[in-house]
């Protein structure tokens, strides 16, 4: 006998699914541990096995009382009945005792083993006993008991053909034992054994022995066909509906056959026939009651399977559809299963796939192969690896840049695994072109800086110099030409200093464009406050209806912001000059939800016809004789604007006022 | 060059555009300003004249510029260099320096400031408001202001 190491580890299920190899090995010797859904759990087989032993072991014990006190219902049951011998009651007090041990909950397997051997000697020896001396004991009681004596000796084998044995070595008592009950249901005791030498088979030893091979199949390991019995799988509910009426069913029919025996209303030749068709009748009714369990069950089956379908179609769309790479990978390096997409983004075609010659390890550059480990840990203990970049060298030489994220297929951690590879080549070279463009802007912004300085420091000195001689010659030696000659020399200062005016205008504008944009709370009302009060301190004479609004807030770069009100408010204090009742106001609206600021005068105004000029660099709508100006300041103003991600908008009728409208993105800032 | 009379701490010019020089010049006479100016046309004269090295080793160390207007953009060593090296030693760092340059750029005026200039004036190209403003640089840094206590340390 061999003591499997798989029983000596206590409970079956635990094993099965903390140890992958324990599962393995005893599904090799032939004990089905495959966690299927049961009915009714193991520990419900094991409470019928001690309840069929203790059933057994009262039966013997009662009988033994019944010889002991003569009593003929303890001993007989009935007068005309055999009666079960001390021998037997005997033997089914060994059985049932041994039958308890095995089913100790207390105790491991293998800790009785001895106990219950001895039990099972007994047991042998008292039917050996009977049969060598011939007591009075049914032979058939006394195969049977050595036949339950001898399986249970050797009970702790678990092999497939051992248990084969054992099951054939329950054959002989359950069959004897319900031809028996059989018999006495149909008063023809020759079916207990009855003959003239021998004693019949009583019916308490063949309720006992029935008993015994009902609480030995609920024992492990004999449980294979309880198991199927007590499964959740259609084997289960099939073999628990009809295996009842399976047995009951003719038992019953044959029992009400016999009833009919003795009226003589039914000869035998019309009651052979009705038995039969009563049985078809049971035996159809089981057959068709299987039908629909089964019937059931192959629907319920279908309509899994056509989701599952579904399930593996809308996958295989992804697959199919070729936009990310897919691929079934070992963790060892093969790939077994890859899309279309996978192939052409590394360069090898189907058949070079099918002949395994394309391997992940072997396409890694060796400086990936640490982040590949990496994934591979996280994978194998979770179950996924989250995404992350690498490399793969094409079947070319060329590298392709990817972003690889995995899932384990199965539950084993050296299993399969499904990978998405999505290919970053394009997005790197997307970011390596804005990296270009970059720099390029940070080029040419340190370029317009440098020519920026420059100017500022170059090309005003000239013009200081030309009007610094033409007034020294104008103090010195004016007296020396005409009023003509004076005037001349006074327009040359008046362009000098026009000049200076507007490379210092040009060099603001740009300076909008190099500077950085610093957010913060502004308050456009206090700024619109001092300027105007500003431009009324440096002309006090003039009579201008100011309003503005006191709750003007917003984000944004409170220089830039500053200058853009001066320029607005500078200009409407420039165009009202010459207007009686001039008024400035500085106001806000919602227009369409968003925030809109303006600046509004009731001055010169301008032709909407040249609105498209309004903000362009050096662009003037007015003659400078009548207002003066550089025509940079509502250029700036635009840029100010733009650098906020706003718009600036004007409406305007000539001499009916103009309108500056604008707004300012406080989320997005350029 | 000028000719320096040892009792008058003369008011040092580093620039290297002739026309402002002239120009400079005439505005300190019309504004009668009656201090010497020493002109220097470019940086490296300029710290030889301030720490008498070079051309200059046999000049009078006693003489000691009263204010120094200093141009930014300069041949060989430009102003702020100028600067960095005036502020570094003990004989100069505490003479007063004006930035009087054509530039108003952010950057020129940050570090002009960080440097230790003492005021940042940019030239207008208007000559009248041009004599104006060295007028009162004049009257502010050579009559208003007080200068520095003149310890030089002497390292001959």
């Amino acid at each position: 006998m061999r003591h499997s190491t798989a029983h000596s580890n206590p409970p079956c299920q635990r094993v099965a699914t903390t140890d992958p190899l324990a599962e393995r090995a005893i599904a090799q010797d032939g004990v089905t541990t495959t966690p299927t859904p049961t009915a009714f759990s193991r520990a419900t087989l094991r409470i019928c096995a001690r309840v069929a032993a203790i059933a057994s072991i009262t039966i013997g014990a009662l009988t033994l009382l019944g010889w002991h006190y003569d009593i003929v219902l303890l001993r007989n049951i009935h007068e005309s009945f055999a009666s079960m011998r001390p021998s037997t009651a005997v033997s089914m007090i060994a059985l049932g005792i041994a039958l308890a041990l095995l089913n100790d909950p207390h105790a491991s397997p293998s800790q009785h083993r001895w106990k219950v051997r001895i039990y099972a000697i007994i047991t042998m020896f008292t039917g050996i006993i009977a049969l060598i001396q011939f007591t009075q004991m049914s032979p058939t009681s006394a195969i049977s008991a050595i036949s339950l004596g001898l399986l249970l000796f050797g009970r702790t084998t678990s092999l497939r053909w051992q248990q084969n044995i054992t099951y054939g070595l329950l054959f002989f008592p359950a069959c004897t034992a319900s031809l028996a009950l059989l018999g006495y249901v149909y008063h023809v005791y020759q079916l207990a054994g009855e003959g003239a030498h021998q004693a019949a088979m009583a019916l308490h030893t063949a309720i006992a022995l029935l008993l015994l091979v009902f609480g030995i199949l609920c024992t492990p390991p004999y449980t294979r066909l309880a198991t199927i019995a007590i499964s959740q799988t259609a084997g289960g509910i099939v073999t628990r509906r009809l295996l009842p009426a399976a047995c009951v069913g003719p038992v019953l029919i044959g029992w009400i056959g016999q009833l009919g025996a003795p009226q003589t209303l039914l000869i035998d030749e019309v009651r052979f026939p009705l038995i039969i068709l009563a049985n078809i009748v049971v035996l159809s009714v089981s057959v068709w009651t299987c039908a629909k369990i089964l019937h059931t069950l192959d629907l319920r089956h279908m309509a899994t399977s056509e989701a599952l379908s579904a399930q593996e179609a809308k996958l295989r769309r992804l697959v199919d559809a070729n936009t990310v790479g897919v691929v079934v990978a070992s963790i060892h390096g093969m790939i077994k299963e890859a899309n279309d997409c996978f192939l052409n983004m590394i360069g090898y075609d189907r058949q070079e796939l099918e002949a395994g010659l394309i391997r992940w390890d072997v396409m890694t550059p060796p400086e990936w192969h640490d982040t590949d480990m990496r994934a591979i840990e996280q994978l194998v203990t979770t179950g996924t690896a989250s995404p992350f970049e690498k490399e793969y060298v094409r079947k070319n030489g060329t590298r392709i840049p990817v972003v690889v994220a995995a899932t384990l297929l199965g539950t084993e951690p050296s299993g399969d695994s499904i990978c998405f590879i999505l290919d970053e080549s394009s997005r790197k070279q997307v970011e390596q072109q804005l990296r270009r463009a970059k720099e390029d802007t940070e080029v040419i912004n340190h370029e317009l800086e440098a020519f920026s300085y420059s100017v500022s420091h170059d090309l005003r000195s000239p013009l200081r110099a030309i009007d610094g001689f033409s007034q020294a010659f104008l103090e010195d030696y004016g007296n020396q030409v005409d009023d003509r000659g004076r005037e001349y020399l006074q327009r040359v200062r008046a362009a000098a200093q026009r000049m200076g005016q507007l490379i210092d205008a040009m060099l603001n504008l740009s300076r909008i464009t190099r500077s950085d944009i610093h957010t913060e709370r502004v308050d456009l009302s206090a700024i619109a406050t001092q300027i105007v009060h500003d431009l009324q301190s440096l002309q006090p004479e003039r009579q201008v209806h100011i309003h503005i609004d006191n709750d003007l807030v917003t984000q944004g770069d409170p220089t830039m912001l500053r200058l853009l009100l001066t320029n607005l408010l500078e200009n409407a204090w420039k165009f009202t000059e010459k207007t009686t009742g001039a008024v400035i106001s500085v106001r806000k609206q919602l227009r369409d939800g968003k925030l809109v600021f303006f600046v509004q005068d009731n001055g010169a105004g301008f032709d909407m016809q040249y609105a498209g000029k309004l903000f362009g660099a050096f662009q003037r709508l007015h003659s400078t004789q009548d207002f003066p100006g550089t025509g940079v300041g509502l250029a700036i103003a635009q840029r100010i604007i733009h650098r906020h991600g706003g718009q600036i908008w004007a409406e305007s009728e000539p001499n009916h006022g103009a309108t500056f409208f604008f707004t300012l993105n406080t989320d997005r800032h350029v | 060059m000028n000719v320096l009379s040892p009792n008058s701490q003369p008011v040092l010019l580093i620039e290297d555009n002739p026309d402002d020089i002239a120009l400079t010049l005439r505005a300190f006479k019309k504004n009668h300003i009656s201090n010497d100016i020493v002109v220097l046309e470019d940086g490296v004269s300029a710290l030889e004249y301030l720490f008498c090295t070079g051309k200059f080793s046999q000049r009078d160390p006693n003489v000691v510029p009263q204010l120094i207007l200093l141009d930014l953009k300069l041949p060989r060593l430009d102003g702020l260099e100028v600067l960095r090296a005036i502020r570094a030693d003990a004989r100069t760092q505490l003479l007063p320096v004006v930035i009087l340059t054509s530039s108003n750029e952010e950057q020129d005026l940050i570090r002009g400031y960080r440097l230790g200039a003492n005021s940042y004036v940019r030239k207008p190209v208007d000559f009248s408001q041009f004599a104006e403003a060295i007028r009162q640089l004049g009257l502010y840094w050579l009559v208003i202001n007080q200068p520095p206590p003149i310890r030089i340390a002497r390292t001959h």
